[in-house]
């Protein structure tokens, strides 16, 4: 069996250790998210975590006409970044998380985006701002100041990982935003 | 309450502390001193038009103004009666002139306690203006939309003066709007708080109430905070009607700032597409309804909304690539993924 990234219908999550990328996909996924972690090599990511993703996880949800839509989401340490370039081929979108509890999230979110920019120059990117209950600053606002100091213009908006409703809203926008781009 | 009406009085007037010089005295003669003085005085100042103010006023005289217990007047009586007198000391006919249409039923007081205070918006004309190229959106032909009718102008009063206060539609229901918290206050969810983001700027009770002093009186019991956001965003729909702002045109070119951060609210969801296209182009709210699909309306109110939050981005002409640049197979795969997730997911 081939594998060809090209017509696979795929969505993206990526972002910061901690973020929600695996809980985001599990929260609208079909089948148990395939997880691929282990205990975490950086001292820094340790402290936040004890397992992380490794390579990726999957997902998936079915159409009404029975195509699938494939969910993956990317490791969250640094050292596996070279996995969002494989991921991201021939995906619709990205949706980028943000766990507003780090000590420098709009530096992930500088860091996010010049990483896939190259993705980005084709595509449409969404950003979920993540444990905002716990840590309600930057604000959504300062997220916004960010973007615009970059010249983009991607929908931010606060989401709950964990929320099936709050995961359908960032991809009805990621969706919507494709279609208009 | 002359200052909040001046706009609406056909001449201008002044208040006097010392009425020896004033050509309208008003009496409130439900007082003591006011009825002895009502009784006595009023042969002494042959020169002034004295109004007799009282509740349930029965006094035979052709100047009255009707006024709930321990309130004010309400704006509209007051207006009316100044615009009258305003006729009748301009002209004054040889005889006594008819008196005035007696005022309606003032609003009922506050409840107590949330105090007994009267809107802070300036006044408005109780009939509508009648239709003109400058107000009315050219396609409905209907009155243009205007936030200092409802609710919404004086939350936006509210935010530019950033002094907390709280609404009171009698009877109803009220919430407090705080500039400083930037939250608004209410026991009430949002859908039994439609009648007070939908009703008229005159039937609304307001006054200054620090958010501190709230939530230490009984009104605190079962209250909830929600961003003021939400709330402005609420009140422009809820009184926008579909009806374009005041001033503005379908041919205005308009671009979001940024993504309106009300999204997780049931009401957001139906302008998901509009939003989209307005994040990513600047065009006329003609060309937005177009590319979009959407209906003119649902464009304005969303118009409507967006400026309440300051999110509109004005610009002289469109952009050139204002259109819908997805292919159709992409299109309908889009609304296909939506589709499916409007659906409840099964658990795995």
């Amino acid at each position: 069996m081939s594998y060809d990234d090209s017509k696979q219908i795929k969505l993206v999550f990526t972002g910061s250790v901690g973020a929600g990328k695996t809980t985001a996909i599990g929260a609208i996924s079909e089948v148990p998210v395939l997880s691929t972690e282990a205990k975490p090599s950086e001292a820094e990511v340790a402290r936040r975590k004890a397992t992380t993703t490794v390579a990726m996880d999957f997902g998936e949800i079915t159409l009404d006409d029975g195509q699938k839509v494939y969910l993956y989401g990317t490791p969250g340490q640094r050292r596996f970044d070279f996995m969002c370039h494989i991921l991201c081929r021939g995906a619709l979108g990205l949706i980028i998380l943000i766990d507003n509890t780090h000590p420098d999230p709009l530096s992930e979110l500088d860091y996010y985006l010049n990483l896939n920019a190259g993705f980005l120059s084709q595509s449409m990117a969404v950003i979920g701002v993540t444990h905002y209950d716990e840590n309600d600053k930057p604000s959504i606002e300062d997220y916004c100041q960010c973007l615009h100091e970059r010249g983009e213009f991607w929908p931010v908006m606060y989401a709950d990982a964990r929320s099936d409703k709050d995961v359908a809203m960032l991809i009805d926008t990621l969706l919507a935003s494709l279609e208009y781009c | 309450m002359l200052t909040l009406s001046e706009r609406a009085l056909s001449s201008p007037w002044d208040y006097h502390q010392d009425f020896s010089s004033a050509n309208v005295v008003l009496v409130f003669v439900d007082s003591p001193e006011g009825a002895q003085f009502w009784e006595n005085d009023l042969p002494n100042h042959p020169s002034a038009c004295f109004v007799a103010c009282s509740a349930g006023n029965s006094l035979d005289t052709p100047w009255k103004l009707d006024i709930a217990i321990n309130s004010l007047p309400s704006r509209k009586a007051l207006v009316e009666l100044l615009n009258a007198l305003s006729t009748h000391l301009a002209n004054p006919p040889a005889a006594l002139p008819a008196p005035p249409k007696p005022a309606d039923s003032p609003p009922e007081s506050l409840d107590a306690s949330a105090g007994e205070a009267r809107s802070a918006a300036t006044a408005a004309d109780e009939s509508l203006p009648p239709p003109t190229p400058a107000n009315v959106a050219a396609h409905t032909g209907r009155p243009a939309f205007d936030p200092a009718r409802h609710l919404l102008g004086l939350l936006q009063k509210t935010i530019a003066s950033s002094v907390d206060s709280i609404f009171v539609l009698p009877g109803q229901t009220w919430l407090l709007a705080s500039p400083k918290t930037q939250r608004y206050y209410s026991a009430s969810p949002v859908d039994k708080l439609q009648t007070l983001l939908q009703a008229n700027v005159d039937d609304i009770l307001s006054r200054p109430l620090p958010v501190e002093k709230m939530l230490e009186s009984a009104l605190s019991q079962g209250i909830r905070h929600h961003p003021l956001a939400e709330l402005l965003w609420q009140a422009a729909l809820a009184s926008s009607g579909e009806r374009l702002l005041s001033g503005r045109s379908p041919q205005d070119v308009v671009r979001l700032k940024h993504w309106p951060q009300v999204t997780h609210l049931p009401s957001f969801r139906e302008f998901l597409r509009i939003a989209a296209f307005m994040n990513n182009n600047a065009a006329s709210l003609e060309d937005i309804a177009q590319h979009t699909g959407m209906r003119i309306e649902k464009v304005f109110d969303f118009h409507n909304a967006c400026e309440a939050l300051g999110l509109l981005e004005r610009h002289q002409q469109p952009a050139e690539s204002a259109k819908s640049t997805a292919c159709l197979p992409k299109r309908e795969l889009y609304h296909k993924i939506s589709s499916r997730l409007s659906r409840p997911l099964p658990t795995p």
